[in-house]
Order: C-alpha cells, then sequence, then structure tokens
C-alpha cells in the first residue's frame, strides 16, 4: 500500500503504454501482488525493499546497518520479506516509473553503490582512502566513524526513521536514546544525528525546515521545482543565501534540473545516477542518505538538491561568500621568502601549503568541532614522515573535544595544550604557510580552523616559538646573529626593567660612580620611590600598546606618538618619571617587539611584572628566584609529550638549528625529539657537484 | 674551603683529588649492589636484605642524612645571599624564598629537576670558571708549595673523610627506579668526576689567589675571590651577580633534597605519590636550618660533622648491605649445593 502510496504516475494505462500487451499478465500478477501486500510489523515498505538486500548493501555507508547487533525483528521481517517478490516491475527498457521503484524499494542502496563505483562521474564515495575531501563530506564521515568506534551511538535512523516517519522527530529521538556521542546535553541546540534522508520529499523538507527554524529563519531558502524528466518529479533546492554563487547554482543545477532533464536514462541506470552523471556539471557532488550531512553541507555553503522518491540526497559544492583575499602576512614579517599569509578560509589555506609542498604524501583530515558552530578543523601531515603516535595523540585530544562553540585555532588551543596554567605557546601559532611547510617537513603535525588566519604547529618548544623564517631566508651567519639578537631582546623584555630596580635599590655598588651619580641626579627631584616610577611607567606604556592596537587605524600611529613622545616629555618635565626610566622602557618595548611570536611577546609582558616586584622586594637574588621557579616550570612542560626545552634539557640530536642557524647544507637531521618516520633530511654530502664528477642527478 | 684550607693546607686541592678517587671507589659496591635489584631503590632493597625492623633504622639513618644536608645548604646560601647582596633581608625571608623555589622544582618532577640540573650547571659552571679565571692577575703559583701539603698520611686520611663531599651519588640509589637508563655505575663515577674535578680546581684557583693564612681565615672564600674581579670601571663589584646565580645551585640542592627525603619516605611506607610529602619535608628542613645560631656555626657543622661523616650513610651503609647480599646469595649457593648433594 505504501508503494502506491504518493505515486501519481503509476496508472494502469501509463503502464499498458510503457509495458506492453504481451507482458500484461506479468505486470497484472506483480501489481496484484503489490497491492495485496501488507508490510510485515507495519513496517514500511520502503524500507523492506532495503533490507531485502542487504548484500547489496555491502559498499553504502549505512551506520545503522553496519551497527553489531541487529533485533530479532529486524531478522523476521528480513525472512518475510525474502518471501516476497523483489522484483516490482522488470522493465524491458529502462523509464522513470522504474527508476523510481528502485529509488525507493529493493535499489535503495544502490545509488550510494553507484556512485562509489562511478567515481568517474564526478562524484566522490565516502570511503577513508581518499583523505582529502570536502570538510562537508569527510569531515562528517568521520565523525560517524568515531560515533562508530564509541561503540554507543544509537543513531535515530529506527525504523519509523528510515520511513521517513520519524525522521521529523530525529532530534528528538536523539536526545531520547541518550546513547549516543552526539547526544545534546545542552537543550535542543545540537543538531546531533537529524536520521536518514527519507523518500518522501515532503516530510524531509519538513524535517529541514524544522531543523533550520524556517520560515522563522529567512536565510536558509527552500527552492521547490520540478525536475523535467517524463514523468516530471518533484524536488527542491537547499542552500543559505549569502554563502552560496548564484550564478553557479543556476547554470548548474537549476537549469539542467528544470530544462535539461528530459534525457533518455539508460537501461539500468537509476534517476539520481543520471541526476548526477549527466545533469549536475558540478565539479564536486555527493550523495548522502544522512540528513545531517545534509544540513552540515548547507551550512558550510553547498547546495542541496533533494528529489521525491531517492532517499539520497545530493550535494552540490556551491560554495560563494565573501572572503579577503590572500594577502601579506600582518603580523610575521620577512624581508626574503615568500609574502603570503593565510586567511580566513580553510581550503585556501590549506591550498596554499598544498601549493608550496608538491608530495602526495601530504595528508588533510577534516574534524567538525564545536557542537553547535561545526566548525571545520583541517589536521596536516605527511604521511610516512610524521610519527604516527604524534599524529593519533593531536587527533584524539581534537576529536574528543567536546564544546559548543569553538570560534578560533586560538580557542581550539586552549582545548588541546598540555599545561593550561603555563605561560609559553605549547602550540606555534603561524599566519605563513611557508613556516608551516617547514615544521610538516620535520615531522610536525599542522591544525587549521576555518576562520582563522593562524596555523597551529605541534609539538611546540622554546626554541621553534622563538625561531623566525627569516633565519633560515639570510645566509647562516646572519641568521645567527639574527636571533642572538632576539634573544637579547627577549631577555631584554624580561628582566631590564626588574634588573634596574634591583639594581637602583639593592645594589648601587654595581653601578659605575658617575653613571649612579648621574642617575641619582635625574631622580632627585622625582617624588616616588623606584618601583611606582617602574610600574607608572610600564603599566603607562601597556596602556598605550593597548590602546593603539584597538582604536581605528588611522589613529594609531597618532595615539604611539601622542603617547610615547608627548606624555613621556611630560612626564619628566613635571617630574614624575626621571629620563633614565623612559630609556629603559622603551628598550624594553623594543626588546620585546623584536620578540616573533605574538604568545611568546606576551608572555615576557607578563613575566616583566613578576620580576619587576622581585626585584623591587628582593635585588638579584629575588630574580634569581623567578629564574629558578621559571626554570623548573619550563623543564616540567611538554607539548604533545615533548619537554619543551629539548633538544638542550633533555639533550636531543637535531641539525645544527638551535641558537646558531647552520648552512642549509648543513640541516642533516630532523629533530630526533619529534621521532620522525625519516631522521634524515638530506644525505651527509648534499652538494653533489661537490664530490669528484658530481653534479648530475 | 677555608677549613680545608686549615687541614690541608698547600695540599688541600689533593684531598680533593683523593676523596673523589676514594668516593669513586666506594660508590662501586653501592652501583653493584643496586644493579643486582633493577626496579628498586635503597630502600627496597634494604627491606629485603635485612628485613623491615633493620631496614626502618636504616631509613631513619638515611631520612637524618638526607634532610640535614639541605637544611644545611639552605641557611649556607641564605646567608650568603644576604652577606653579599642584600643584608636588610631577614634571612627567614631568603631561606622562604629558597624554598620556594625548591618546591616547586620537586612539585614539578624528577624529570624537570634533571633538566633544570643541566641548564643551571652551564650557567653556574660558566660563572665559576669565568670568576676563577679572572682572577688570573692575582694567581701566585708559589702558593702551591709545598705540594704535598701537610703529608701524605694526612692527604688520605683526611682524602677517606672528605669523600663524603660526594655524597650526592648516593642520591642516585634513592632514584634508582626512576632512572630512563639505569646505567648507576657510569652516570655516579660521571658525576664523581665532574664534580671532583670541578671543586679541584676550585680549591686550585683559590689556593693561587689567596695565601694558605689568608684563605684559612675566610668564612665565604668564593665571594671574597668574586670580589676581586675588575674588568674596568663600568664593570665592578660584579660579586653582587655572582653570588645570588650561585644560588640556584643552593635551590638545586635543597630541591633535591626535599625530593629524596619524600621518596625515602614514600617508598618506606610503599606509598603511590610524593606530593604530599612536600610541605612536610620542606617544613622540617626549614626548621632544620634555623637551628644554628649563625653562619659560623652552620659552616662548622658542615665541615666538621656533615661532610666529614656524611660517606658512613652515602657509602658505608650500601656498602655494608652490599656485603649481607653477597653473603646470603653464597648461602643460598651453599645451600643450593648442598640439598642438590643430599638429593
Amino acid at each position: 500500500m505504501h508503494a502506491q502510496k504518493g505515486r501519481p504516475g503509476l496508472t494502469g494505462a501509463r503502464l499498458d503504454a510503457c509495458l506492453g500487451v504481451s507482458k500484461w499478465m506479468s505486470v497484472w500478477d506483480n501489481l496484484s501482488k503489490i497491492i495485496t501486500f501488507q508490510p510485515p510489523q507495519r513496517k514500511p515498505f520502503e524500507l523492506l525493499g532495503t533490507e531485502a538486500a542487504p548484500g547489496k548493501n555491502q559498499g553504502g555507508s549505512q551506520p545503522g546497518q553496519s551497527a553489531a547487533g541487529k533485533s530479532a525483528q529486524k531478522q523476521a521481517g528480513q525472512q518475510e520479506r525474502e518471501e516476497q517478490p523483489k522484483k516490482f516491475i522488470k522493465p524491458r527498457r529502462a523509464i522513470p516509473i522504474s527508476v523510481w521503484y528502485r529509488c525507493t524499494q529493493d535499489k535503495r542502496s544502490c545509488p550510494g553503490d553507484h556512485l562509489g563505483q562511478a567515481g568517474q562521474g564526478g562524484s566522490r564515495e565516502k570511503k577513508g582512502d581518499n583523505k582529502e575531501k570536502p570538510a562537508q563530506a569527510e569531515g562528517v564521515t568521520q565523525d560517524r566513524d568515531r560515533n562508530k568506534d564509541q561503540g554507543k551511538n544509537k543513531i535515530c535512523n529506527s525504523d519509523h526513521d528510515r520511513a521517513g516517519v520519524g525522521v521529523q522527530n530525529g532530534i528528538n529521538n536523539d536526545h531520547d536514546e541518550g546513547k549516543g556521542v552526539a547526544r545534546s546535553e545542552c537543550g535542543n541546540i545540537d543538531i546531533g544525528e537529524l536520521g536518514r534522508v527519507s523518500a518522501n520529499l515532503k516530510k524531509n523538507l519538513k524535517c529541514l525546515k524544522k531543523t533550520f527554524h524556517v520560515p522563522t529563519n529567512k536565510d536558509v531558502i527552500f527552492r521547490e521545482f520540478t525536475i523535467g524528466a517524463d514523468p516530471p518529479v518533484a524536488a527542491a533546492v537547499i542552500y543559505i543565501d549569502g554563502m552560496t554563487d548564484r550564478i553557479l547554482q543556476n547554470l548548474s543545477i537549476l537549469e539542467p534540473l528544470m530544462l535539461l532533464a528530459g534525457l533518455n536514462v539508460d537501461r539500468g541506470e537509476t534517476l539520481l545516477d543520471t541526476v548526477i552523471k549527466r545533469l549536475l556539471p558540478g565539479n564536486q557532488v555527493d550523495a548522502t542518505d544522512e540528513l545531517r550531512d545534509v544540513v552540515d553541507g548547507v551550512l558550510m555553503g553547498s547546495t542541496a538538491v533533494l528529489i521525491d522518491y531517492c532517499p539520497k540526497a545530493i550535494i552540490v559544492e556551491t560554495k560563494g561568500w565573501e572572503h579577503r583575499q590572500v594577502g601579506r602576512p600582518t603580523n610575521e614579517i620577512v624581508i626574503r621568502g615568500p609574502q603570503e599569509g593565510f586567511t580566513e578560509t580553510l581550503r585556501v589555506n590549506t591550498a596554499l601549503i598544498r601549493k608550496s609542498l608538491h608530495s602526495p604524501n601530504l595528508v588533510t583530515e577534516f574534524f567538525k568541532i564545536g557542537r553547535v558552530n561545526r566548525l571545520d578543523c583541517a589536521v596536516m601531515y605527511i604521511a610516512g614522515l610524521t610519527n604516527p603516535q604524534l599524529l593519533a595523540e593531536v587527533k584524539r585530544r581534537i576529536q574528543s573535544v567536546t564544546a559548543d562553540f569553538i570560534s578560533d585555532s586560538s580557542v581550539l588551543e586552549q582545548f588541546i595544550e598540555d599545561s593550561h596554567f603555563i605561560l609559553v605557546p605549547q602550540t606555534l601559532a603561524t599566519e605563513r604557510p611557508d613556516r608551516v611547510i617547514a615544521g610538516l617537513v620535520e615531522g610536525q603535525v599542522a591544525v587549521l580552523v576555518d576562520g582563522n588566519p593562524y596555523a597551529l604547529l605541534m609539538p611546540a618548544n622554546f626554541f621553534a616559538v622563538f625561531q623566525n623564517p627569516e633565519d633560515a631566508y639570510v645566509r647562516w651567519p646572519f641568521g645567527s646573529l639574527l636571533r642572538l639578537i632576539r634573544l637579547f631582546g627577549l631577555f631584554l623584555a624580561t628582566f631590564l626593567p626588574g634588573l634596574y630596580i634591583a639594581v637602583i635599590s639593592h645594589h648601587h655598588e654595581m653601578i659605575p660612580t658617575d653613571l649612579l651619580l648621574a642617575i641619582s641626579a635625574s631622580r632627585e627631584n622625582v617624588p616616588f620611590p623606584s618601583i611606582v616610577e617602574v610600574l607608572i611607567m610600564e603599566v603607562s606604556f601597556e596602556l598605550i600598546r593597548e590602546a593603539s592596537i584597538r582604536v581605528p587605524g588611522p589613529i594609531g600611529p597618532t595615539l604611539g606618538i601622542v603617547g610615547a613622545l608627548i606624555l613621556g616629555q611630560a612626564a619628566v618635565a613635571a617630574n614624575i618619571v626621571s629620563p633614565i626610566l623612559i630609556i629603559i622602557v622603551a628598550v624594553t618595548a623594543i626588546g620585546s617587539f623584536a620578540v616573533s611570536s605574538y604568545s611568546l611577546s606576551l608572555t615576557a609582558r607578563f613575566l616583566r611584572f613578576v620580576n619587576i616586584l622581585l626585584g623591587a622586594f628582593l635585588g638579584i637574588y629575588g630574580l634569581m628566584l623567578g629564574v629558578f621557579v621559571y626554570l623548573n616550570i619550563l623543564a616540567g612542560t611538554k607539548s604533545f609529550g615533548v619537554p619543551y626545552l629539548v633538544p638542550i634539557a633533555p639533550q636531543a640530536k637535531t641539525g645544527p638549528d638551535l641558537l646558531y642557524r647552520g648552512p642549509a647544507w648543513q640541516q642533516e637531521q630532523r629533530p630526533e625529539y619529534l621521532q620522525p618516520g625519516q631522521p634524515k633530511r638530506q644525505p651527509d654530502i648534499s652538494r653533489g657537484w661537490l664530490k669528484k664528477g658530481g653534479g648530475r642527478r | 674551603m677555608a677549613a680545608l684550607a686549615e687541614v690541608g693546607q698547600t695540599g688541600a686541592w689533593l684531598i680533593i683529588l683523593v676523596a673523589s678517587i676514594i668516593a669513586g671507589l666506594l660508590f662501586l659496591p653501592s652501583a653493584a649492589l643496586m644493579e643486582r635489584f633493577p626496579g628498586k631503590s635503597i630502600i627496597e632493597v634494604g627491606e629485603e636484605l635485612v628485613g623491615p625492623y633493620f631496614n626502618g633504622l636504616l631509613v631513619i639513618i638515611f631520612l637524618i642524612f638526607c634532610l640535614s644536608l639541605p637544611a644545611l645548604a639552605l641557611r649556607q646560601y641564605a646567608e650568603r645571599v644576604l652577606t653579599v647582596s642584600i643584608p636588610e633581608l631577614p634571612v627567614s625571608v631568603a631561606m622562604a624564598g629558597m624554598l620556594v623555589g625548591s618546591i616547586t622544582g620537586c612539585y614539578m618532577g624528577l624529570e624537570a629537576l634533571a633538566r633544570s640540573s643541566l641548564f643551571v650547571l652551564y650557567f653556574v659552571g660558566f660563572t665559576i670558571i669565568l670568576a676563577s679565571l679572572l682572577t688570573y692577575p692575582y694567581w701566585r703559583f708559589e702558593h702551591l708549595f709545598p705540594l704535598g701539603g701537610p703529608g701524605l698520611g694526612t692527604i688520605m686520611k683526611e682524602g677517606l673523610f672528605r669523600s663524603s663531599l660526594m655524597y650526592g651519588v648516593f642520591f642516585l640509589s634513592v632514584i634508582f627506579p626512576s632512572l630512563k637508563n639505569p646505567e648507576i655505575r657510569r652516570t655516579g663515577l660521571g658525576a664523581i668526576g665532574i664534580g671532583g674535578l670541578a671543586i679541584t680546581l676550585t680549591m686550585l684557583a683559590m689556593l693561587l689567589t689567596f695565601d694558605v693564612p689568608v684563605l684559612q681565615e675566610m668564612s665565604l672564600p668564593s665571594y671574597e675571590m668574586s670580589r676581586l674581579i675588575y674588568l674596568g670601571r663600568f664593570l665592578q663589584r660584579v660579586e653582587s651577580v655572582f653570588v645570588p646565580i650561585w644560588a640556584l645551585n643552593g635551590m638545586l640542592h635543597v630541591a633535591v633534597g626535599i625530593y629524596a627525603g619524600c621518596a625515602i619516605i614514600t617508598r618506606f611506607l610503599k606509598l603511590p605519590y610524593n606530593r604530599p610529602f612536600l610541605l612536610p619535608v620542606s617544613v622540617i628542613i626549614y626548621s632544620l636550618a634555623f637551628i644554628p645560631t649563625n653562619i659560623s656555626q652552620v659552616l662548622w657543622i658542615d665541615f666538621h660533622v656533615v661532610r666529614y661523616y656524611a660517606w658512613i650513610p652515602a657509602f658505608l651503609l650500601p656498602t655494608v648491605l652490599y656485603g649481607i647480599e653477597k653473603v646470603k646469595k653464597k648461602g643460598k649457593k651453599n645451600g643450593g649445593e648442598s640439598n642438590a648433594q643430599q638429593g
């Protein structure tokens, strides 16, 4: 009865026309079987068609079916179905009506299978081998796999859901079961599992409208239309206005489906196959039977195509939102070397890396993070080079994050870092693709998050954070010199004010007499004790720095000039601070600007105030106490299992790339502490032309 | 150092050299003992060899040893800092500050302590070498003569007792199960070699710089030596920098002592974690450090008591345990043979 339901084209006259008189009797038999058929236990007809051929469904990705422990009821139902005829109408030639039957009944799983086999048709199979897949496909698949692995996910595609009955209640079912990983713990804001795509278009649309809060929500568009096949089929596209490319949608989805659909369908080909292979010229087309994939795809700017009687949805990649173009990195500027920086678009960022790292072993895996915002997160590594344990640990941490909202790579960093009370950065954040590539080639793992122009390299250690790409782009003596200068800058930024106040307050004897007299003379009219003086200036400077970042662009330099020059000059003239202190604060600021890592610079700024207090109360002894505490904390810190002070403490083999930056041809060894798959970067003699008769490859 | 110069006179550096060699020899039985019980510390080994009651006695001796040494080090370094760097600071505050640093190190764990020790070694080693070399203008080689000092007999006898200077290798027996690569023999001998060489060279530099009568009057000869450094008008009085840097060494010393105390207690009581004992052990060390009334008393106790008899718990008791183990093993072997003959 269900088979008859909702099929307006299934009439006796049409059947006569399609099948011919010679088959009239057999058709009548089949029809009578269909009409008189009673699904066991009131199961929907189309579900029986799917379950009747489990063997055919092996290639499909149906977690519900592959889940361990099918119920006895299902087995009983299956036996009954095996007794029922599987061939409803055996067409002499392929016609749309037979296509519908296949779509909806015994060939329910076929479209997916065909898709998998027919990757040449433009669609892509959702199997794990091809790692670099669009986020809306791969990431979701992996989410599902993860759920399956954890063994407690009962996806809400119960019999009713699969029939399209319970799809509308998918959210509630999911919550009620309370066993799924995706179960919402904070109300219905989590989309969780929505169940399967039904063969009933209206039910699919109803469910999706409910999910997207339509019609209240105005920017999700449900465009219903008719595919111009024979007979016409109802269909709908769903997309979010503003996130898609309208021209692409019109030309490659709506126009072919509405105007060019009157093509002959080959024998044995389903309507879904025809639509995917012949009618949708998009370069990325996926078919899915999960409503969650549909929702994810639509949220990512794709267009979902739903066709009546087809229990699968087609997701066409039509991203077209506005985004910033690739530009120069703003915070990690180098003189020589590439001048490209990451943008806020994940795929652009991964492409920037792949553009310069032409290796088939470069693998990009996608994950969804954040239960509400479901942000795409890419993990990149070089297969065969990166330590598998490190990679597994990175993925484990990312996948285990179950926060509602992760807006940024810096937020993700806080979720996956080892120690939360350590001031130093435990991952290396960079906006430079070349730096990410250098890390990947060393054996690090890169994590990129959609909407953020910073990649995270992990594990990180002090020396990696401290280094700058410029060191490698200039010749080695200058690279080493730059590092020493930066190290000195870091020392100044952290210790200079504390050292100044320690010497001024407790160790006058260290200062040469002439200098001591000069300092004393300059401080003679200052009414404050030296610690107050230092704190006034340091706090003022931090205020100026913070304000100049936050104010609108044109006013920033003005504020800097006003703050640094005029206020400083006025403060000295008013005898609030001494001139020597202005020099100390200025040199400290310059030192902190020399530190290339913003996170490390923040660490230095924070510790500076601690050191000022230690220096003021305990002199150099206090500073040494601070150094000892910092040292022990750093020595006990680990980043993804790698000690933070490696390769000095503990000692580990690495190339000449620590404080001293050796020539490129001396960089023969990859860092031992990363335990890369290939410990050597290059042979001992990498300059072949030095060998006798060398120079040829 | 000054007291050692009083005993050894011009041959004081030879005493340290001999003490290092004797310490190395005395350490060998201890290392052999630990190698026969992989995965066990000296506390568990003692329990296995002499039973829980006698082992309790041993543990008390080890604890006294491990708590009194850091207490004295704490007081000494705090007093030095006060004398040299910041005289107006109360000694209690100076000691509390050092203790905070040490507790942090212990809290971060053994790995953190070992790694920060490596870093501190660079700093302290560099400054000691610098301070020694920069006094070169004051060196007088005639200060070393007569080379034999008080004579070979005194040098050997003092060398045996001053092997206590190397008591730190005992710590290896306590943390033996935690060693990643349990080569206790190589590690211990290496530590004794490096430490002995460093102390010998420092003593040599002091003897070269100061005459023996002058040196034996000094309470802080390293400070006096650093005071002599003159690098021009703009770099003078660098002792204010050197001595606080050497305080890093003191903090490490105290941290190792606290960790050893905690480790001994937890291993004896078969408890899983060290950390709950950090604060109690630190308070005990802090309290012990207040017992001497002044720096002179501290130095006297350090030189005439601790660094004279520390070789007994550090080397002698492990050697006795080694002897017991040998006897037991021999007894078992003989028993096995006699049983076999009877059988």
